[in-house]
């Protein structure tokens, strides 16, 4: 497991010694390493440990490493610090800041204009300022007073440039940084090493302890996230921390003056690094800056190269402050940290601070990024606080020169008259109030930490990977609010532990190899060679098969219309009626004995349920029925349909097929008319006839005439005669009229097509008579011994049938030849 | 010229374009029947306001006592939503009058299908094979015999419950596969006389056209 | 909408159901009924409309065939206003009725002998199994027994074998049938009461 790591985000097992997963791109070193035991991040009131930072040189970036080689050209004279109180400065931001230049290193060409400018060289292009966000929260941790420590040999130089940007000040910043890169020569191999791996693992970094004493104190803070190197003393001498004060005033300056580029920068370019320089020379200079004190100088102590403000961290009781102070009522914890405290009170804010009290909270570089609540003038001379003073020091203000000068936009305008790259742009709000307008509540309310938000230049040296940020990202990390630690409450602190981060926002690479099985690759055959069937041209029928289907089709009709219409305008009686069959379960002749026994005079229902197409056939299959009916027994009719046209075709027959009877309409029968509502209308009417249609198709009220007096119920017929052309219609009638007959007869006459299905009715006993067909139209012809549209038809039908049977037999027989030959081929092939 | 001749050859024309397409599809047939569906709706649609909605609506509406209008105040009403069916837009307010619709259809198809099929037509083809009101025994046996199994074999064969097989197939149970095969068979001829039932009633149709044309032409 | 829908078909389904055992109901049952009638006639009339909406947006949209759309309009407003001034019943309609209707519908069904003998005709040649077979066989002896000969009928064949194939033979499956047909009414008809099958829109 020691040389082998699990990525977190996908699982994909890597060499230890890789920082990027192989698989996602995730990354697997950690940018702080873990933090565990010794090395675990800072809580607020621990003192930090001594560390020693000198394995963090190979993390550095490019951007550092080039500043640090062109200030060793420069004049190896010992930098002057301070003599004054070093503000602490939470440790546990040290890495997270600093992890940031880490991981800028992973890609130099990616770096910022800006950075680029820092190492000396221009930038390519300038990109289009964006606003920068203005939330520069985090500096609320800063005092307000920390700046105002500043050499007040500034004040004389320039009025308006602080005193630590004087040359005085900065020289001993940038002899220190000399000093320790000249001891960073005496180990060519481990520098080699880091010129062959941009961003070793810490675990591989050069031994460059020899150095340790040498190196700035900004440095030994890395080592608080840092675990390899343990055992760092913890007490460190009351040493002035002007070493680091120095390089942060610079770095003020730097940003201060960019401002105003018009103002040169006070730094002297022997005696800051050229990175400062660099950095100074894109700067603007504060307006309304604090005078500050000078920094003394000679301070070349290699111990003493450890800042006080770091310092305090060991020795919290011992006080870098002239007055001793307030290190011993405030105890182990630093008066930024005390902010937290419900019992800080809040000082005027034109209250002058001491200097002496911002040596207990932060360092002033810090301090002068704090969002400005009170950007009154500050007070020139520093001076040290007294403990009332120290106690009632407000947190996390900003010190004074950043009070009156440096607001929010004047931090943005520091980096945003820099060329920014549009990750780090992106990152800005630019609808944020200035914080000079609006400051931070918790500043305000000296309540305890609230949520925060990094500065933009500083979400700029956050970790970012090479993609470009999206807003998912961006959310994930500014959402999440620090809960332990110094940074508590600060919102978009970047995670101690990888598995903070939750995916990398590097897009993963999929192999772009189609990994499919064998089954797979089958399927995808069968479904292509589906899609190629599904697509594939159907070669269209021949023409030759078309025509000999039409052929087919025409020799049929000829046929049809040649036999059948010859022998019917011959008018010839060839073919001989059908007998009679006496059977008992004969339905013809089970129809004829229903008409029969019924008495004369009577009134009968008609039902003309069939549709005209078939007109013709159920008014030659009625006709004989009807006609024995009317010729016999004289019946009064009662005509109804559930056809819409059943009223006409009712008519129709009544008035041309039975005119020989000389039936009138309202003398001999009434119609009804059109009943709606299929077998709900035929059951309601089966109920309640003369409810259902009170009046007749022409509109007046049938049941009251003469043929129907006193019928108001189906079972007052004598018989109930339903003419359909239709299993269904004959069905309805048969179930839903059926229970309300009573002793009314039931005869069906029916189209050919529907006596088989009707059939069952009849054996049932739920019809009395069927009637269907021209065949059994000519039986009961044949019985009535007159001839009528039955004989007529007779041989035609005949001759038709017979016809139908020849050619089935034929053209069958010869398409099952034609069938099985087909078929055959098919099988052959 | 009578209304007769007119009406004849009305007729005529109308029979020889529909018979045109014997030949193929072709305007004369499309036109005659466009013009038959176009005289159709027309005539459905007066039949069912003169008929239907005038006689069972109206009237009473305008006419009715005041029980009968009140009465009638539901159908107005679902009337007046079904309307909206013809109105893509509003045509769901038409669906509470079809629900009335096929609600009282399916009840009344179920009282139909029960007391008029079902119970019917099981009892007679039990009856069957009482001996004591059949003349011949032996006949009423075997007929009744074979009409049990064609009505059994028939039902079995739309039975289409199954199961899937060891190869993957689906297939009925085997006695259910025998009995249906038997069905299968008993339908084959019940089709056949339907089809000739068909046919007839097709010729005859065919037969009285010509002998339309026979008495148009005095030839019948 | 739906819940009102699928209420009110079960609500009237029961009531006309129940009519059938309680005479009690029947009163109520008859009321529904008649509605059932007056809806009928109404959805008579809004098929008319919807078959003149389709073919008035064709002719609007001037799509391939408006003319026939047009003559289809015209013929239907002709007849519905000639049918609504003068009465279904009256002589001229059945003039109508007479000369257009009956003629075309009747020659429609002409056409089905001719497509019905075609297809009995290539039956074979498309599917040959033994039900094919005997369907082929039987409907062609009942042609044969259904009509007569010249010289006269075989007795045998129109009079004894003609009527036992089909009130012996055929009669089972035509009653096997009828049953399937009532036990399928039976069970779409309780499954519209129960509210499962909606088919009037209610989902």
């Amino acid at each position: 497991m020691a040389d082998t790591i699990k990525c977190p985000v996908c699982g994909e097992v890597n060499t230890a010694d890789l920082e990027f997963c192989q698989n996602c791109q995730s990354r697997l070193q950690p940018f702080t390493g873990p933090l565990q035991g010794e090395n675990a991040p800072l809580q607020p009131g621990q003192n930090p440990t001594k560390k020693v930072t000198s394995e963090l040189e190979p993390i550095l970036p490019q951007w550092l490493r080039e500043a640090r080689q062109q200030s060793r050209q420069t004049d190896g004279e010992e930098p002057r610090l301070a003599a004054q109180d070093t503000p602490t400065v939470p440790i546990s931001s040290a890495p997270d800041l600093l992890a940031g230049l880490a991981s800028q290193n992973d890609d130099d060409e990616d770096a910022p204009d800006w950075l680029l400018n820092i190492t000396g060289n221009a930038p390519a292009r300038k990109k289009k300022n964006e606003p920068e966000d203005s939330n520069v929260k985090w500096v609320e941790v800063g005092s307000p007073d920390d700046f105002s420590e500043t050499p007040s040999e500034e004040i004389k130089t320039s009025p308006t440039t602080p005193t630590w940007m004087t040359p005085q000040e900065s020289a001993p910043e940038k002899d220190e940084l000399a000093a320790w890169l000249s001891q960073v020569e005496q180990s060519p191999a481990s520098f080699a090493d880091e010129k062959e791996s941009p961003v070793p693992s810490v675990s591989s970094a050069p031994d460059v302890s020899s150095v340790i004493a040498d190196k700035p104190d900004w440095l030994e803070n890395l080592q608080a996230g840092i675990s390899t190197i343990d055992n760092a003393p913890v007490g460190q001498p009351p040493v002035s921390g002007d070493e680091t004060k120095d390089w942060l005033h610079s770095l003020d300056s730097g940003m201060t003056s960019l401002e105003s580029p018009a103002q040169p920068a006070p730094v002297s370019s022997d005696e800051t690094p050229d990175w400062l320089k660099n950095l100074g020379a894109n700067s603007i200079s504060f307006e309304q800056k604090p005078p500050e004190q000078p920094a003394p100088q000679n301070q070349p102590e290699p111990a003493s190269d450890i800042p006080d403000w770091l310092r305090t961290f060991g020795e919290p009781r011992i006080s870098s402050a002239p007055e001793g102070a307030d290190s011993a009522s405030n105890g182990m914890m630093p008066d930024w940290l005390k902010a937290a405290a419900p019992s800080g009170e809040k000082p005027p804010v034109d209250q002058p601070e001491p200097a002496s009290d911002r040596s207990a909270d932060m360092p002033s570089w810090l301090s002068s990024l704090k969002p400005i609540e009170a950007q009154q003038p500050q007070e020139p001379p520093a001076r040290a606080l007294t403990p009332d003073e120290a106690a009632a020091q407000k947190p996390f203000t900003a010190p004074a020169f950043a009070e009156d000068s440096l607001s929010s936009d004047d931090v943005d305008a520091i980096f945003g008259s820099l060329q920014m790259p549009d990750w780090l742009s992106s990152a800005a709000a630019p609808s944020q109030p200035p914080l000079t307008e609006s400051p931070p509540p918790a500043a305000q309310s000296g309540e305890s930490i609230a949520p925060a938000e990094l500065p933009s230049w500083v979400q700029a040296m956050r970790p970012v990977e090479s993609a470009p940020p999206n807003a998912s990202s961006s959310e994930l990390v500014d959402s999440a609010f620090e809960t332990d630690g110094p940074l508590a409450g600060l919102q978009g602190v970047l995670p101690a532990l990888p598995g903070g981060i939750k995916a990398s926002s590097r897009p993963k690479s999929y192999s772009i190899k189609l990994n499919a099985s064998e089954e797979q690759q089958a399927q995808s055959a069968l479904l292509e060679q589906i899609l190629a069937q599904e697509t594939a041209t159907i070669p269209m029928k021949s023409s030759s098969m078309i025509l000999s289907q039409r052929v087919l089709r025409w020799v049929i009709t000829a046929l049809l219309f040649i036999f059948v219409g010859g022998i019917l305008f011959a008018r010839t009686e060839i073919f001989t009626l059908p007998g009679r069959i006496a059977l008992p379960n004969d339905e013809t002749e089970a129809a004829l004995s229903v008409v029969d026994t019924i008495p004369e005079g009577v009134p009968v229902l008609a039902v003309f349920d069939y549709e005209p197409s078939l007109a013709g056939e159920l008014e030659a299959v009625g006709a004989p029925l009807f006609n024995r009916l009317l010729l016999l027994k004289h019946p009064n009719l009662a005509i109804v349909s559930t056809s819409p046209t059943g009223p006409a075709l009712a008519e129709r027959f009544m008035s041309t097929t039975m005119a020989e009877r000389g039936y009138q309409r309202g003398a001999q029968y009434v119609d009804l008319g059109y009943l709606a509502g299929g077998l709900a209308g035929v059951y309601d009417f089966a109920q309640n006839p003369a409810t259902v249609l009170p009046l007749g198709a022409d509109g007046t009220p049938v049941w009251q005439s003469a043929l129907l007096q006193g019928k108001t119920r189906l079972s007052d017929f004598a018989a109930v005669i339903v003419l359909t052309d239709s299993v269904e219609a004959g069905r309805v009638w048969v179930e839903q009229a059926g229970p309300f007959r009573g002793n009314a007869s039931f005869v069906v006459i029916s189209s050919a097509q529907a006596g088989p299905l009707l059939m069952p009715y009849l054996q049932s006993g739920q019809i009395n008579g069927l009637v269907a067909g021209l065949n059994s139209a000519a039986k009961i012809e044949q019985a009535n011994g007159q001839p009528g549209l039955a004989r007529r038809y007779w041989d035609a039908y005949s001759l038709g049938l017979l016809l139908a049977v020849a050619v089935m037999f034929l053209g069958g027989f010869w398409n099952f030849v034609i069938g099985l030959q087909v078929r055959r081929s098919q099988g052959a092939k | 010229m009578s209304p007769d001749l007119i009406v004849g050859a009305l007729a005529f024309l109308f029979t020889l374009m529909i018979f045109s397409y014997l030949i193929g599809d072709n305007p004369l047939f499309r036109v005659a029947v466009y013009v038959f569906v176009g005289v159709s709706a027309g005539y459905v649609a007066a039949v069912a306001f003169r008929q239907v909605l005038l006689p069972n609506l109206l009237y009473p509406l305008v006419n009715g006592t005041t029980t009968q209008r009140a009465l009638l105040a539901t159908p107005l009403l679902l009337s007046g939503l079904l309307l909206m069916k013809a109105w893509a837009p509003l045509s769901r307010l038409g669906t509470p009058s079809m629900a009335v619709l096929v609600g009282v259809s399916a009840a009344v198809a179920i009282g139909g299908a029960v007391t008029g099929t079902l119970l019917p037509q099981i009892g007679v083809t039990i009856n069957m094979f009482d001996l004591r009101t059949s003349t011949s025994p032996f006949t009423a046996l075997f007929n009744g015999a074979f009409i049990l199994a064609g009505v059994v074999t028939t039902l079995v064969y739309f039975h289409f419950g199954a199961r899937t097989t060891a190869d993957g197939s689906v297939r009925r149970f085997g006695l259910i596969e025998f009995i249906a095969f038997i069905g299968s068979i008993f339908l084959a001829f019940t089709l056949g006389v339907l089809f000739a039932g068909v046919y007839s009633a097709a010729l005859t149709a065919l037969i009285e056209r010509l002998y339309f044309f026979g008495t148009f032409f005095g030839l019948g | 909408m739906r819940t009102v829908a699928v209420i009110l078909a079960v609500l009237t389904g029961l009531i006309v159901l129940l009519g059938y055992f309680f005479p009690v109901l029947s009163g109520v049952q008859t009321v529904v009924l008649s509605w059932t009638i007056i809806l009928a006639g109404t959805a008579t009339v809004v098929g008319v409309f919807s078959l003149i909406l389709v073919h008035f947006n064709k002719v609007t949209r001037r799509e391939k065939g408006s003319v026939y759309s047009v003559l289809l309009l015209m013929a239907l407003f002709v007849t519905f206003i000639f049918g609504i001034t003068l009465g279904p019943d009256d002589p001229n309609m059945q003039l109508l009725v007479n000369a257009i209707i009956v003629p075309v519908e009747s020659t429609l069904m002409a056409l089905l002998a001719v497509t019905l003998l075609y297809a009995g005709v290539r039956l074979l040649r498309r599917r040959t199994d033994l039900m094919s077979v005997i369907f082929l066989l039987t409907a062609a002896f009942m042609l044969f027994a259904s009509a007569t000969l010249p010289f006269g009928e075989i007795s045998l064949l129109n009079n004894w074998i003609r009527p036992w194939v089909q009130q012996v033979l055929a009669l089972g499956g035509a009653r096997g049938i009828l049953i399937g047909v009532a036990l399928g009414t039976l069970t779409t008809g309780l499954r519209i009461l129960f509210g499962a099958d909606r088919p009037y829109g209610g989902k």
